[in-house]
């Protein structure tokens, strides 16, 4: 196989900030656009919610508050089958994205009555028929799951929802962006980007490559977009969100829907989430939290009492304050864009056909009109 | 594959898929598995089947995994051996029921 290699320039048409999962989709569409890219990415000290994800392709309880957040999680999910083949296709790797459907496993009869509520409620803000799910009884979810504990009180059932392989996936954009002519600089922590005329974008780095010029710029460098967009007239107001991920060793064949708690993945290990944890930036792992959470996973199935974990780690979520993404173009500097979100696992293909579509051709998607920052203000 | 420069340690019987063999006090299963003339495979991936070995020898790659008295998933790097000890390699997926 030939793949383009390309040498480094110093002007592009766009130049992507941040190489993890936003940033490699939104650069993938790009360069399938045709524009002349490049991907300017840190390097391993970053913080990246990319690389310590749970993997999930998921959809059912999101978008409380906001329907046009429910709309958009559905949306994307529909689109991964084909996002998944196209991306094998193009790169030779496969992102093992399996629509599986999806659970959320209710531990307390509260906790059952809470997500009646909540989908009752987000179907009623969508303004009609939404996710496709069903109220599972213990013995139904049994059924599904027979490691499920007998006294569960139930299970929400969702057949839209999926899994991914994270790290597939990003290695899958990586190699596929290559493809289609994207030019990739890893090690270059950008610094600061200011427009010093109308549609041209000045990007100071401290990598090799130490200035570039580009016609767009895309904010796409998740924790580290806050400190880089003011200049340009946007607004990143994003916080680090610690969760952590436990590993078991591989076990035996284990029927297992995804869910909140548990997943299984194509090599034979089982991970367990989920927490959360206001710490600031500290990717250590927090031994209390892990253990909480894998006492609730145990709750849950309590077969899985014999079973080793082998490993665990911690990773920051990007957060807003409302916990929606943010897509923006600046008012002020016209051709500088902020696509920035939790949850980039699930919006990949969104962030790679329609968010791509709108940098290169400035025509801004119906879906994403709620997104702005501006909301923070209102 | 692998052969020991000259040996005092005490001699050690294990078994090894049931066959006794040698090893020596101090060994650790996965020395001692490797310095066996057979068998000649250490395991096969649980992920592809491919044959593996132990790799890092400190317990950090897991590539060592074998079934230490009847428990599967044991990094052989990490437990030393022990005379009467039964070892069985995992030849693909685990059989780790839940
Ligand atoms: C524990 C956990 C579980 C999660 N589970 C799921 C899930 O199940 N499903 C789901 O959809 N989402 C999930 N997420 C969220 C998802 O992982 C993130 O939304 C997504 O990874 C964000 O990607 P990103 O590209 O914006 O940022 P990151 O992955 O954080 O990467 C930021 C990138 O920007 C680069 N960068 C930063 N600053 C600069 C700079 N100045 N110059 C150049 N480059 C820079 C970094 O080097 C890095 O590569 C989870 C997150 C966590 C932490
Ligand atoms: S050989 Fe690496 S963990 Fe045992």
């Amino acid at each position: 196989m030939t793949t383009p290699t390309r040498q480094v320039q110093n002007s592009y048409d766009c130049i992507v900030i941040g190489g993890a999962l936003v940033g490699a989709s939104v650069a993938y569409g790009l360069g399938k656009a045709g524009l002349k890219v490049a991907v300017l990415d840190g390097d391993d000290s970053a913080f990246r919610a990319s690389r310590g994800n749970f993997g999930l392709v998921w959809v059912q309880n999101k978008g409380a508050g906001c329907p046009d957040y429910a709309r958009l999680s559905l949306r994307a999910s529909r689109l991964w089958s084909d996002y998944a083949e196209e991306l094998r296709a193009i790169s030779g790797v496969d992102p093992a994205y399996q629509r599986s459907g999806g659970l959320t496993i209710c531990v307390t009869a509260d906790e059952l009555e809470f997500y009646r509520s909540l989908n009752a409620r987000i179907e009623h803000e969508v303004g009609g028929p939404h996710v496709p799910a069903e109220f599972l009884d213990g013995k139904a979810l049994r059924e599904l799951m027979p490691a499920a504990a007998a006294d569960l009180p139930g299970a929400l059932y969702s057949p839209v929802d999926g899994i991914c392989n994270p790290l597939a996936l990003l290695r899958a954009l990586h190699e596929a962006f290559r493809r289609v002519g994207v030019t990739y600089l890893g090690h270059h922590n950008v610094n600061r980007v200011f427009c010093r005329a109308p549609g041209e974008f000045i990007v100071e780095t401290g990598g090799s490559q130490r200035c570039l010029t580009a016609g767009k710029v895309v904010f796409a460098a998740g924790l580290g977009n806050t400190r880089l967009v003011a200049e340009v007239g946007l607004e990143a107001p994003l916080t680090p969100l610690h969760g952590q991920i436990v590993v078991t060793e591989r076990v035996g064949p284990f029927p297992c829907v995804p869910n909140g708690m548990l997943r299984p993945t194509a090599e034979g290990s089982l991970l367990i989430a989920h927490s959360e944890a206001n710490v600031g930036f500290d990717t250590r792992v927090m031994a209390p939290a892990a253990c909480a959470m894998v006492a609730r996973c145990l709750r849950a199935f309590p077969g899985l009492r014999h079973i080793r974990v082998v490993r665990t780690w911690a990773a920051l979520r990007v957060m807003t304050p409302d916990g929606l993404p943010i897509y923006d173009q600046s008012e002020s500097c016209p051709g500088a864009f902020l696509v920035t979100c939790h949850s980039g696992v699930t919006l990949a293909p969104f962030h790679a056909g329609e968010i791509a579509g709108w940098i290169a051709s400035g025509v801004r998607p119906e879906a994403c009109r709620a997104f702005t920052a501006d909301r923070f203000h209102v | 594959m692998f052969e020991r420069i000259s040996e005092t340690r005490t001699l050690v019987t294990i078994y090894v898929d049931g066959r006794p063999v040698h090893a020596r006090q101090g060994d650790t299963v996965a020395a001692a598995l490797m310095s066996l003339k057979s068998p000649q495979v250490y395991r096969l991936s649980q992920v592809n089947g491919r044959p593996r070995a132990p790799y890092c020898m400190i317990g950090h790659c897991h590539e060592c995994l074998v079934e230490i008295e009847g428990q599967a998933n044991q990094q052989g790097c990490l437990v030393e051996v022990a005379d009467g000890m039964r070892i069985r390699r995992q030849l693909g997926r685990a059989e780790v029921e839940i």
